[in-house]
């Protein structure tokens, strides 16, 4: 227990300081895009990815409504935040505007849990994914509300201590201390008594029930709680794209979530990381690598040979390589 | 406490449960009966997870019928399934955890020290543990809910002779403290040593009902209704 606490200190420590490590090995105007390009991407769409995790790994639910529910918060900050292009409502500072995005996000993601409380497996899947392309497409078509196609422009984030948000080592540092906010977060919630119903729930929910607990209220918070760690990444990404349009949400980011969630594996929330990362890299890379225009050959070719060789994603290769290990004296 | 009255379940074209009428009061009590005869569903009806369409269930004066689980378990019924129905993913300390209630008369700590067993496994999965230590901790978890009546089908199904004569002991333990129980039993030795009062389910009816020793002392009776010759098994 107290070596786990401290390797995980040293990984945090490392993370912190990897941009300063990152010139040693890379040429100075590289080591820069590694930082916001890479890494704080990976960061952004692995909180994303991890509020897929988090409602599969503990309640087993598969949502593919989360990068809709991201987008919420993205597009209430582009609302209702000063300086936005167009104006639509504005009169908010970052201060307020980014709260107003989180609480709509967990509104919707409680909104999304109550309406397919009933569902489960493949009918859960339909259900979310049919909410995500109702949103996608309302807002694709809304001009007054979200300018439609084109999407709302110039979300440049706030100053923070004289710094700009959007310089690559403050948007690096702030992304991982949401995401390590928010993964602790998670870590503690799953051995509340909450997080033991959910588990519960996913072993059993006959069984949770006849225990005392409303199964139904359960699930929707955990859709709720999901909603406010997309909401966190919706926030993030739109400033970090400075701004926000429907692609972001559309049915290509909706499978991309999915797809970094089942890379990096299911078992576990830090497998959203090790997947965002991972795709990440290919995503950047792609072009180098092979063709631009081959970039979802080469990412499905990963897919395929992460889940052929382990079906539990990137976490579960190590445990394999250890049991592998073991076996040959 | 319990009290049931004219209880009708159908599953589709089967009439399950056609009839029961039971009262459940302070002192133990036992449903026996052989396979089939739908002692498993009067449990289910009982704790909301099959449908009622005909019948009362109230428990001290207040109806049941309709509530959803959850609220059954909350107005202090509590249900050890067949089967214990541990969760696989859960450690034992997680699934006492999981039921605990400040104020209860039942918290971990004293769960502990009326079984050491689950003390020295409170780190093992629900699934990890043996048929009498799942068997002790899915009454555990019962207990943890602090019940007026506990609801135990098949207790002793799939256990050891030795894990039976002390479930057989734990249980008059509970009863003794007052605790409300209803026991299902195939094993009529358990249902006849927990219980002072014995009732005999027949095709979804209650057919007799008699004081345990009668049963236990009357191989014809037993004979009759379980067709069994010798007590126990």
């Amino acid at each position: 227990m107290r070596n786990t606490i401290l390797w995980s200190l040293l990984g945090l420590v490392a993370l912190l300081m990897l941009p300063w490590a990152l010139p040693f090995v890379l040429p100075a105007n590289e080591a820069a895009f590694w930082t916001a390009n890479i890494l704080g991407r990976a960061l952004v769409f692995g909180i994303i990815a991890m509020s897929l995790t988090f409602l599969a790994t503990y309640g087993g639910f598969i949502s593919l409504a989360q990068m809709m529910v991201a987008g919420i918060a993205g597009y209430t900050l582009a609302i209702l935040v000063d300086g936005a292009v167009p104006h639509i409502l504005g009169g908010f500072g970052y201060g307020a505007a980014i709260p107003l995005g989180l609480l709509a996000a967990t509104l919707m993601g409680l909104l999304v849990g109550a309406i397919s409380v009933r569902t489960r497996d493949i009918y859960l899947l339909m259900i979310t994914l049919a909410l995500a392309m109702g949103v996608f497409r309302f807002i694709e078509t809304n001009i007054a509300w979200f300018n439609g196609y084109e999407g709302i422009r110039n979300v440049v984030g706030p100053t923070l201590f004289g710094q700009d948000f959007r310089n690559p080592l403050v948007f690096y540092h702030i992304a991982l201390a949401t995401a390590v906010l928010l993964y602790a977060g998670i870590l503690y919630l799953v051995r509340t008594p909450f997080g033991l119903v959910l588990q519960g729930i996913r072993d059993n929910p006959r069984r949770v029930a006849a225990l005392g607990y409303s199964v139904g209220l359960h699930r929707i918070a955990a859709f709720g709680v999901a909603g406010f760690i997309a909401g966190c990444g919706g926030i993030l990404s739109t400033i970090y794209n400075i701004g926000i349009s429907p692609g972001s949400i559309g049915l290509g980011a909706t499978v991309n979530v999915l797809i970094m969630s089942v890379i990096g594996g299911l078992g576990h929330p830090v497998g959203a990381f090790i997947g965002s990362l991972i795709y990440t890299v290919f995503d950047t890379f792609a072009a180098t690598i092979y063709d631009r225009d081959r970039f979802n050959t080469l990412i499905g070719v990963v897919f395929l040979a992460i889940v052929l060789v382990s079906p539990d994603g990137a976490i579960g290769i190590g445990a394999r390589l250890r049991r592998l290990l073991a076996r040959r004296p | 406490m319990l009290e049931i009255r004219d209880l009708h379940v159908r599953f589709g074209q089967a009439h399950i449960l056609q009839g029961v009428s039971l009262s459940v009061g302070a002192r133990p009590m036992a449903i026996v009966g052989r396979n089939g005869m739908g002692k498993t569903t009067l449990c289910q009806a009982v704790m909301g997870l099959v449908a009622v369409r005909e019948g009362e269930i109230a428990l001290e004066g207040a109806a049941l019928n309709g509530l959803p689980p959850f609220r059954i378990a909350r107005r202090g019924i509590a249900l050890v399934p067949q089967g214990r129905r541990t969760f696989p993913s859960l450690t034992v300390d997680e699934h006492l955890r999981l039921v605990a209630r400040r104020g209860a008369r039942w918290s971990p700590e004293r769960v502990y020290e009326t079984f050491p067993r689950l003390a020295e496994r409170r780190r093992n999965g629900g699934t990890e543990l043996s048929g009498g230590e799942q068997q002790m901790l899915a009454i555990a978890r019962a207990l943890l809910m602090d019940p007026k009546l506990v609801i135990m089908d098949e207790p002793s199904e799939g256990l050891a002779p030795v894990i039976v004569d002390h479930l057989i002991t734990v249980l008059r333990g509970l009863s003794a403290e007052g605790m409300g129980l209803l026991l299902i039993e195939q094993n009529l030795r358990v249902a006849t040593e927990v219980a002072e009062e014995v009732a005999i389910m027949v095709t979804g009816r209650i057919a007799a009902r008699m004081p345990a020793r009668e049963l236990a002392e009357n191989p014809e009776l037993q004979r009759r209704y379980l067709g069994v010759a010798t007590g126990g098994h």
